[in-house]
């Protein structure tokens, strides 16, 4: 091993005169430990500019470490990064976006709850757009990867293609002086590879230093010009593609030599049919019929995005279909599917993992039945299991209660086959299974499937990969516009007969292009219930349908008289709420609203008097701002600097708050000036004048949430925070801005508030807390981050207010009460994920 | 009607209670009840007590002996104060005449009754003082006179413990006007040999017995000599005094406000616990009846009733037995007020 390490690097020294440009980014020395691993171990690599460098090595090589140090994203424990003969002694993601380093992550940094357009736009510097119209340069970025998707698409309705597609866009738009392209066709197809390399020598001629991570050696000799292989953290030789040969390559990556990647194919030729398939058709697929010989592997290929996915899904019993499909002679209803089959799915992290447990819980999960005795697992029975298995699969883990992330791709991959062995299934489906796998962990796969099928359960893979599917597969089916084009058997089964078949069907794929571009244009009713705003229709609804009910038992209902007070109360609610959804947005939540809002008000009532000056007065609202501002970065800093949970750092605050308050005064004390009351509480018609500036508040920050890149930059961090720091977001900041503005917006409430109450009292204001979260989750915005809506909050507010005057005009006792606002809030959250749904659907 | 006549009458025997509920129903229309028809609405801040709900039934039983009231209602403000506010502004919109409001919140719930009174209807807060002032705020606040039942129970400590004692006193939730008056009436009496154990000016029980035994039995740990324990809200204490027997000491003497629950507590030790003297005020739910009695002379034109504070009247003392020994009824449910005007029976009705 160590003398091809010897001979490689002679034979790069050997090559003085070798043409390259400048090293446009040098490595030396980098040493990187993980909590006491070393994951890279002075490493040291020069990538010169106008030529494509690829790095090879096995998942857990130290691929993506070498990756985040160069974009930023970590930090190394030892040596330097040069660019040009500059050392950079502190790489960040946004010094590497100035210094042109670009990249396009193996897990696309997309966030799903932004579109296209707004992924773009958060992460690319404003510059580019400056000039055009956003959308126009926007779409020139999808053109030139040949991405077709509307760019008001949520991201989330992306699929894994079009998120690589997405991401590789936004690489590329910055014409980076490097570019750091990590495994960027696992997920596509011939023809957006082919588009994707001609792009790459694009920008390789004008001088750019591509950076190509890969697991394929056949991609590696159609674009790269250099390779350096990694092993165990180590950089085990560079060499120039064309001095070094596929055999030299595989045994620096995996240090021995493969014999045969595939294990045998079955020499049974079994009429003995166990899974047959008639007339299956789905979503995006239609009329597939196909039958699985015991010990046989059906392959399912085609170009991506061509039905593949939805026919696994729906045989795993996870989409419904139509048509049969017999197991052993048993027809199977759809919950049979769900229970016969088992499913590998091709994005592990989406799906196929549960990454908060462990190795042993998401290798055991599914079967927990069959270790239970009346309901109580076994733990004995359950550990023996899944020992003999993980021994079979060869699965290297550092032991069985570890965290499962802290697997390499592979042996997760193993894990989610060991779960789907473990469950004894019917069947099984596998959506790319070595997708993201290095090469060693292939052949184990490959080799396991085959056992299995021996073994008499049949087994059906979809990949992208002809040249998989030739070495694995008995019986390939070629998948073209959703319909089977053509069924290989035998000695058909090569990967120039597959490709040709999916080729063929050429014609047939432009036309469903267009079909799709059609769609787009005309589904604005269809996107906009998909949008974020989409909530407040039906709450405006309810709001208003109420209202017309109660107004036909009581007039007086819709007099100035109570519009006005409903309106008013709204108004306190509505601006602490708002704060609430900026805190909510963020992923977080700041249960220290309600407590503030008294505090602030026991603040004012010392200085805002019947008996003070107008100086003392205005001094009085700005201490309440103060204190507001000086909250809001204790809860940020707290939650960002000393690692508190967002629930933990605004409950403390809550306490302290309430303490404060009682502190300041012991009970009620300190009535408001009259004079400022008056002119807070003035209407216009039934309208108070505060309720116009909560409303114009609503609008501005819906401006700034959809059109701004503090908008984008705090959806970014609540929808996905490692990919929005990955993205350049400075998440620390949006944090603590994002918590100030929730203080400040309550410190606004807190003003109403003290016209309501007229006094000082350390007890009011707690009930604001929950009052808050109630009209923010109504309105629409998503607990988990990253989507919301500051209209749906006011609506929230509004009828969170109208109910509780409505229950005392319907007269409703006590009890009736209760049940109405509890029955109401469910309605409308139903209403509103029904038209959630129907629009994702 | 004679309001505090009536009251004598029914402190001489609880017999008579029964007796006064069936002549309340017989008695001609009181003078409190004008000719004017209007609609009256009793609110709560919070109303999810036992006490409460024997309020909220006196008071309508108060209204119904006017027939001028067409209609009474009732809301609760759940201890939420928005929506106590929007109760009262709700009610006033709606067109309800006359108002009566237990304004938990205290001078918080001020703007919302100034702002029904300006719009031109009767409104008459009771026993929680808003602040405010009679004529410009509301129609007419009805107070009780908690300073009153201090000084009552300061004498009667002065009476079992002439030389002085070591005290601990308990009120509801921190910084209320009951518990803060009481103090003053407690202070008038006594001097400094009693010694007060608890911080000032009362350990804050929020009136809840979950919270009231958690304090109570912080202090017997803390204190080995407690001669007196006063609270305004006997029936919560219930659940704590037997800590005393488990800690080897006999309960002290109590001070405090009646409840069925812990006249029949009393009834059960008291052979036991030599020390356990009880004397007790009327815990005051018929303080409704005379904030009912100003709303609805002023809505239907009545005459204004003479009394313009409630005076709870002492109720048991164990020592003396006047005006009674101490009630216990153990028929019916432990959370009613043997005190109240309202037919115990009734009562039972309106806890269930």
């Amino acid at each position: 091993m160590g003398s091809i390490v010897t001979v490689i690097k002679v034979k790069a020294d050997k090559l003085p005169t070798l043409p390259h440009g400048d090293v446009a980014i040098r490595l030396s020395e980098i040493s990187k430990a993980y909590s006491g691993v070393l994951a890279l171990r002075e490493a040291s690599v020069e990538f010169y500019a106008g030529e494509v460098h690829a790095i090879l090595g096995e998942n857990g090589a130290g691929k993506s470490t070498l990756m985040n140090i160069i974009s930023g994203t970590t930090q190394p424990t030892l040596g330097k990064i040069f660019i040009g003969s500059q050392v950079i002694p502190q790489m960040s993601p946004e010094i590497a976006k100035s210094l042109g380093i670009a990249i396009s992550f193996q897990h696309p940094a997309i966030l799903e709850d932004l579109s296209v357009l707004e992924n773009l736009r958060v992460a690319l510097p404003a510059s580019l757009f400056d000039g055009q119209s956003a959308q126009s340069v926007a779409q020139e970025m999808l053109n030139a990867v040949g991405l077709n998707v509307p760019l008001r698409t949520r991201a989330d309705a992306l699929t894994v293609a079009e998120k690589h597609l997405l991401e590789i866009a936004k690489a590329l738009a910055t014409k980076p002086k490097v570019l750091i392209l990590d495994e960027p066709t696992a997920s596509l197809d011939q023809d957006a590879t082919d588009m994707l390399f001609s792009r790459i020598r694009d920008v390789v001629k004008s001088g750019t230093s591509v950076i190509y991570i890969t697991h394929r050696l056949a991609e590696l000799r159609q674009i790269a010009q250099r390779v350096t292989v990694l092993r165990d953290g180590r950089v085990r030789g560079s060499a120039l593609v064309t001095e070094i040969s596929d055999a030299d390559l595989l045994s620096l990556i995996v240090g021995r030599t493969l014999g045969s990647t595939f294990p045998p194919k079955t020499q049974a030729k079994s009429d003995d049919i166990n899974l047959s398939v008639a007339s299956l058709s789905g979503k995006r697929f239609k009329d597939v019929s196909f039958d699985v010989s015991r010990g046989q592997i059906i392959g399912v290929a085609g170009v991506a995005g061509n039905g593949q996915a939805e026919l696994m899904r729906a045989l795993a019993g996870l989409e419904p279909s139509k048509g049969t499909v017999t197991l052993s002679g048993a027809l199977l209803s759809g919950n049979d599917l769900l229970n016969e089959a088992a499913f590998m799915p091709s994005d592990r992290h989406l799906e196929g993992l549960a990454a908060g447990l462990t190795v042993r819980e998401n290798a055991s999960f599914a079967a927990l039945e069959k270790f239970a005795t009346s309901g109580i697992v076994r733990k004995k029975k359950e550990l023996d299991q899944v020992a003999t298995t993980f021994k079979s699969l060869d699965v290297k883990a550092p032991g069985f209660e570890a965290p499962i992330l802290s697997l390499s791709g592979g042996n997760q991959q193993k894990v989610v086959m060991a779960r789907a062995l473990l469950s004894e299934p019917g069947f099984i489906v596998a959506d790319e299974p070595t997708q993201g796998v290095d090469v060693g962990a292939r052949a184990e796969i490959y080799r396991i499937l085959r056992e299995v099928s021996s073994s008499g359960t049949p087994v059906i893979v979809n990949s992208s990969d002809a040249l998989e599917l030739e070495g694995l597969c008995d019986k390939v089916i070629v998948m073209s516009r959703g319909r089977v084009v053509e069924t290989l058997t035998g000695s058909d089964v090569v990967e120039a007969r597959i490709v040709a078949a999916a080729v063929g069907a050429h014609t047939q794929l432009d036309d469903s292009a267009s079909n799709a571009k059609a769609k787009s244009t005309s589904g604005g009713w269809r996107h906009f219930l998909q949008s974020d705003n989409a909530p407040a229709v039906p709450l405006a609804l309810v709001t208003i349908l109420l209202g017309l009910y109660v107004f036909s038992q009581n007039s007086n209902f819709l007099s100035f008289f109570n519009i006005y007070n409903i309106l008013l109360l709204a108004t306190a609610l509505g601006f602490i709420a708002l704060g609430q959804t900026v805190a909510l947005l963020m992923a977080g939540v700041d249960l220290s609203v309600g407590p503030l809002a008294g505090f602030l008000v026991v603040v004012a009532s010392f200085f805002i008097n019947d008996d003070k000056s107008v100086g003392m007065m205005i001094l009085g609202f700005a201490l309440m701002f103060v204190s507001a501002f000086v909250v809001g970065s204790i809860n940020g800093v707290l939650i960002r600097f000393a690692n508190f949970t967002p629930i933990a750092a605004t409950l403390a605050m809550y306490i302290g708050l309430q303490g404060m308050s009682f502190i300041l005064r012991d009970g009620p004390g300190g009535y408001i000036n009259a004079t400022v009351t008056d002119i807070l509480s003035r209407q216009v018609g039934p309208i108070p004048y505060a309720f116009i500036v909560l409303v114009a508040f609503a609008l501005i920050g819906e401006y700034i949430l959809r059109k701004s890149r503090h908008g984008w930059s705090l959806r970014a961090t609540g929808s996905d925070e490692e990919s929005a720091r990955r993205i350049g977001v400075r998440i620390d900041r949006t944090f603590v801005v994002g918590y100030i503005i929730s203080s400040l917006l309550t410190a606004c409430g807190a003003i109403m508030l003290m016209i309501q109450i007229g006094v000082g009292d350390p007890r009011q204001g707690i009930n604001y807390t929950l009052s808050s979260i109630t009209a923010v989750v109504l309105g629409g915005t998503s607990l988990r981050g990253g989507r919301g809506t500051f209209i749906g909050t006011i609506l929230g507010a509004v009828l969170l207010t109208e109910v509780l005057n409505a229950v005392s005009f319907l007269g409703f006792t006590q009890t009736y009460q209760y049940i109405f606002q509890g029955a109401l809030i469910v309605a409308a959250a139903l209403i509103y994920s029904t038209v959630r749904k129907r629009a994702s659907a | 009607m004679n309001y505090s006549l009536k009251k004598i009458a029914l402190a001489a025997t609880t017999a008579v209670m029964a007796l006064g509920a069936a002549g309340f129903a017989q008695a001609d229309v009181p003078s409190w009840c004008g000719p004017k028809k209007a609609t009256i609405a009793l609110l709560d801040g919070y109303g999810g007590n036992s006490w409460r709900q024997v309020t909220t039934a006196s008071g309508k039983q108060t209204a119904s002996l006017c027939p001028s009231i067409t209609s009474y209602e009732y809301a609760d403000g759940q201890g939420d104060l928005q929506k106590s506010i929007s109760d009262i502004k709700a009610m006033a919109a709606k067109g309800v005449d006359a108002l009566v409001v237990f304004g938990d919140a205290g001078p918080a719930v001020l703007p919302a009754i100034t702002s029904v009174f300006k719009a031109g209807k009767v409104i008459v807060p009771y026993r929680v003082d808003v602040g405010g002032k009679e004529g410009e705020n509301y129609t007419k606040f009805v107070g009780s006179s908690f300073k009153d039942d201090g000084a009552s129970w300061g004498t009667w400590i002065k009476s079992v413990l002439p030389a002085g004692g070591n005290m601990l006193f308990l009120s509801g939730p921190a910084g209320n006007s009951q518990g803060v008056d009481e103090l003053a009436g407690l202070k008038s009496v006594l001097g400094p040999e009693y010694k007060f154990l608890n911080p000032e000016p009362f350990d804050v029980t929020n009136w809840d017995p979950a919270l009231t035994q958690k304090v109570l039995t912080a202090e017997i740990a803390k204190n080995d000599k407690i001669d007196v324990i006063i609270s305004d809200f006997g029936p919560s204490l219930v659940g704590a005094l037997p800590l005393f027997g488990k800690s080897g000491r006999s309960i002290p003497a109590l001070a405090t406000s009646d409840g069925n629950s812990l006249g029949c507590f009393w009834t059960d030790v008291n052979k036991d616990n030599k020390d356990f003297k009880l004397f007790t005020v009327a815990t005051g739910n018929d303080n409704v009846r005379l904030a009912v009695e100003w709303a609805v002379a002023t809505a239907t034109g009545g005459k204004l009733p003479d009394e313009k504070i409630f005076k709870a009247p002492v109720f048991e003392d164990s020592v003396s037995g006047k005006p009674n020994a101490v009630q216990c009824r153990k028929d019916l449910p432990g959370s009613i007020y043997l005190s109240s005007q309202l037919p115990a029976e009734d009562q039972a009705k309106a806890v269930k």
